[in-house]
């Protein structure tokens, strides 16, 4: 059991990481198109930036209390929902848990990145959902925490 | 025993007596509350001490007349798009008002062939009595946007007679900012009727948008010049800190997004660059940010102190930013009025005394004053 919470708890932060990383990617490819100096070096202490903001460190500010980081916080919500209807699935339909877990992460990531636009007005709080292929790529971190997950799953199970 | 005593009610009475003085701070300004349940009110422009046209985001334009804040909305205004930080928002009194009665809005507007998309609007309408009449289109960004966020939609008269208007980035359409064929982010300058001044720097530049002043900007909620004219300050809302008070000059960029002092609100990195050649620097810059959503430069009488410091409303925490310029240059930064919530904007009235406006479905709106 502590192995599935550890288990469960990596594949949050690999989810949260990857998108924390398309976001910076993102961004860094559009400066390097303006002739920012966007050089090796930026490239990797943007991502460990954004990977400690947006996966680590508390939100301080919005609430009168320190909160959890947000992106991770809704990630657990989306992969406890998805997985535990996975779960339940798994008993009656016969498909390997990677791909199974994979799914589920990927439907968290599109209900995630397609519901904060109706939430907000429009706006898409993680800049690099602003477009279909950032969408899309968002939705592929989804389903590689996920596999990660029905990887680990079916390693201890088998 | 009896000298202990007694030392000890000499300096409890010493203190007690210090800290009344102390509370007894006494400031030099009051404040009343001219009108009230204002629904949303943004923008406030002054026909007179005694007439003043106030906007309200949910779409109607009212007028306190006499200290009195008249039923009846002016009739005429055209249908604004409320929604998310959309709605009728902008006002400014044409610098001839007196004899063409001529006023200017700005509010978002949907689209009228495709509902989903929407854009900022700025029109001009004679006041005839309580009714706008003769609408005419001034300026419409585009292209439109999806989203309900960063209109900017502020305005001011330069001394020119030409007229600039702030739109925002449309928030989802940031990288825009930076490219000169469309108005996301951008300080426009029309005439007054609409057309576009021949001397607008991008006029003679392939495929840009002839009618912008300066670019590279976010969300831009204040823009005033100075007593002379000749100096206009202009204030926008950064993401996660990086809000800016910057000096605008023809045909000048101020970096948004490529460089910012913010970051998002996911947390994430805009941009890790805070400066580059050929981009502005703010005059000012807040972190974390205060949400500036209105400016006045002082030039009154009421308030000799004051003259000649700008004044800007701030949504967080709910206060005015006095900045005292010397030289051009900002040299300190007092604040003032924290105790009556989100200060939508503030304005001053032809007679010296301040106005402002908060940001509430029951808005208010204050009158500050000298004590004595």
């Amino acid at each position: 059991m502590i192995k599935k919470i550890l288990f469960f708890l990596l594949s949050i932060l690999l989810t949260s990481f990857l998108v924390g990383a398309q976001t910076t990617i993102v961004n860094l490819m559009w400066l390097s198109s303006v002739e920012m100096p966007v050089t090796l070096m930026v490239l990797i202490s943007s991502l460990f930036q954004d990977f400690y903001m947006l996966s680590l460190s508390p939100v301080v500010g919005m609430l009168p209390v320190s909160i959890p980081p947000l992106l991770p916080t809704l990630i657990l919500l989306g992969f406890l929902i998805s997985f535990s209807f996975t779960w339940l699935a798994l008993k009656w339909v016969k498909i390997e848990k990677k791909y199974a877990y994979g799914i589920a992460g990927a439907i968290a990531l599109f209900f995630i990145v397609y519901l904060m636009p109706v939430v907000f007005f429009g706006v898409d709080m993680l800049a690099g959902a602003r477009t279909p292929l950032g969408k899309v790529s968002l939705i592929i971190c989804g389903y590689l925490g996920g596999h990660f997950m029905g990887s680990k799953l079916n390693k201890t199970e088998l | 025993m009896k000298t202990l005593k007694k030392i000890s009610l000499i300096s409890i009475t010493y203190f007690l007596c210090l800290s009344i003085f102390a509370n007894h701070h006494e400031e030099p300004y009051k404040l009343e509350v001219i009108a009230e349940d204002l629904s949303f009110p943004w923008g406030i422009a002054f026909i007179s001490n005694e007439e003043i046209l106030i906007t309200e985001k949910t779409g109607e334009l009212r007028l306190i007349s006499q200290g009195v804040l008249l039923p009846d909305p002016i009739s005429g205004v055209p249908e604004s798009l409320f929604k998310g930080q959309g709605g009728l928002e902008g006002i400014v009194l044409h610098p001839n008002f007196e004899n063409n009665q001529y006023i200017y809005l700005s509010f978002s507007e949907a689209d009228k062939s495709n509902k989903k998309l929407n854009t900022l609007r700025v029109i001009r309408g004679k006041l005839e009595g309580t009714s706008l009449t003769g609408v005419e289109t001034i300026f419409r960004a585009s292209p439109s946007r999806k989203t309900a966020n960063h209109y900017g939609a502020k305005m001011v008269f330069l001394k020119d007679g030409t007229l600039l208007i702030t739109s925002g980035d449309g928030f989802n359409y940031r990288e825009e900012a930076q490219k000169l064929d469309n108005h996301f982010g951008k300080i426009i300058r029309v005439n007054d009727d609409g057309t576009i001044p021949q001397d607008n720097p991008f006029t003679e530049t392939p495929g840009a948008k002839p009618e912008i002043w300066s670019y590279g900007h976010r969300n831009l909620q204040g823009i005033v010049t100075n007593s002379d004219g000749s100096v206009v300050y202009e204030h926008e809302h950064g993401p996660r800190g990086g809000d800016e008070l910057n000096i605008i000059e023809k045909g000048k960029n101020y970096g948004w997004p490529a460089i910012t002092y913010g970051i998002d609100y996911s947390g994430a990195l805009i941009s890790p660059f805070k400066e580059k050649e050929g981009m502005e620097q703010p005059a000012k810059y807040w972190v974390p940010s205060i949400a500036p959503s209105g400016m006045t430069h002082y030039d009154g009488d009421l308030f000799p102190d004051w003259k000649g410091s700008l004044f800007i409303s701030a949504l967080v925490p709910g206060d005015v930013r006095r900045l005292d310029i010397k030289d051009g240059m900002i040299v300190s930064e007092e604040i003032l009025f924290n105790k009556i919530g989100r200060i939508r904007n503030i304005v001053t009235a032809p007679d010296g005394s301040l106005f402002m406006v908060t940001d509430s479905n029951k808005g208010k709106l204050y009158r500050v004053t000298p004590n004595n």
